[in-house]
């Protein structure tokens, strides 16, 4: 697409797709995950972390579809966006969960590793899930160009150096983390859809 | 008798007029870059009314340039609008004419 007013209506297509707030708050519900299974010990197949990851990775998709569905399409209607941007799309998608894969596996044979670099690493484990979630969340930021997920990411750090510096039980930072980028997804979808909505009146329907 | 210059104004003459309607002109650049899209969609991103709009479908889905494909989701419809072949280079052939146009505008300097 060469025109660049013809580039810029398809970004705004591209936009109403991935720009309506509610990848951040999907992304919040995996830092609770982990947050809550952090505090309360869960250890599905061998660190908490990679327990959120799986839940995340197996609810992610039907809740997104499911809260597209439901919140935002009856208001902002439907759109397939070109096969192009679709292509660019998956191919983001696999490279952001290719990273987080990677980073579970990292943390499951580091945590499997018996030696002292990693039992000091543990005492920064923290620190070290965030950092290694961090990565593919602003490589999300990059890729999808949406600006504000580099902040998700770094509230997510500073969270965990905050709960490591200040000795609060861990998880708390993950949690506190998950509940900032999961009010400001409602803030986003809310002007989203405020910004966006077609009104019931002129959309035919009965008012 | 000598025959007139030809120049980007004379190509006025050969302008698309079911492409040339502002409202229509928005609705086909709008499904140009995607591959297809329901009726609210459309209808938030163009501002048009509802009645405005279906109005306009029509004509565009009467020149052959937009279909009206009924798919189901979770066993509900769902009506999708799009652009067809011809309709894609009804589009692509109006902006070429106009481009010229645009340039007579600008200042050469």
């Amino acid at each position: 697409m060469n025109d660049p007013q013809l580039a810029t209506l398809e970004e705004q297509a591209y936009r109403t797709v991935v720009d309506d707030g509610l990848l951040d708050i999907l992304l919040s519900f995996l830092f609770l995950g982990a947050g809550i299974a952090f505090l309360t010990d869960v250890n599905i197949p061998g660190t908490e972390i990679d327990a959120a990851l799986v839940l995340f990775g197996v609810l992610a998709y039907p809740l997104w579809r499911v809260m597209r569905s439901r919140v935002i399409e009856p208001r902002v209607g439907y759109v397939r966006l070109s096969p192009e941007r679709r292509a660019r799309i998956e191919s983001h998608k696999r490279t952001v969960v290719s990273l987080l894969v990677g980073f579970a596996v990292v943390i499951v044979i580091v945590s499997q590793i018996e030696a002292e670099w990693t039992r000091s690493l543990h005492s920064v484990r923290t620190i070290f899930g965030a950092v290694m979630i961090g990565i593919p969340v602003a490589t999300a930021a990059s890729l999808l160009r949406i600006r504000r997920w580099y902040g998700h990411a770094a509230i997510l750090v500073v969270a965990a150096f905050v709960e490591y510096a200040s000795g609060a039980p861990f998880g708390s930072g993950w949690l506190v983390s998950g509940a900032i980028v999961f009010v400001l997804g409602l803030l986003v979808l809310t002007a989203f859809l405020q910004r966006h909505s077609v009104t019931m009146e002129e959309n035919g329907a009965d008012v | 008798m000598s025959e007139p210059i030809p120049s980007p104004v004379a190509a006025l003459q050969d302008i698309d007029r079911i492409v040339h309607e502002p409202a229509r002109l928005m609705i086909l650049s709008r499904l140009y870059v995607i591959e297809a899209a329901d009726f609210v969609f459309l209808q938030q991103q163009t501002g048009l009314t509802r009645g405005n709009l279906s109005s306009h479908m029509s004509k565009l889905e009467d020149a052959g340039y937009v279909v009206v494909e009924k798919e189901f989701v979770d066993k509900k419809p769902r009506t999708l609008l799009r652009m067809t072949t011809e309709g894609r280079r009804a589009f692509e052939e109006y902006v070429g004419q106009m481009k010229p146009l645009m340039g007579l505008t600008t200042d050469p300097d």
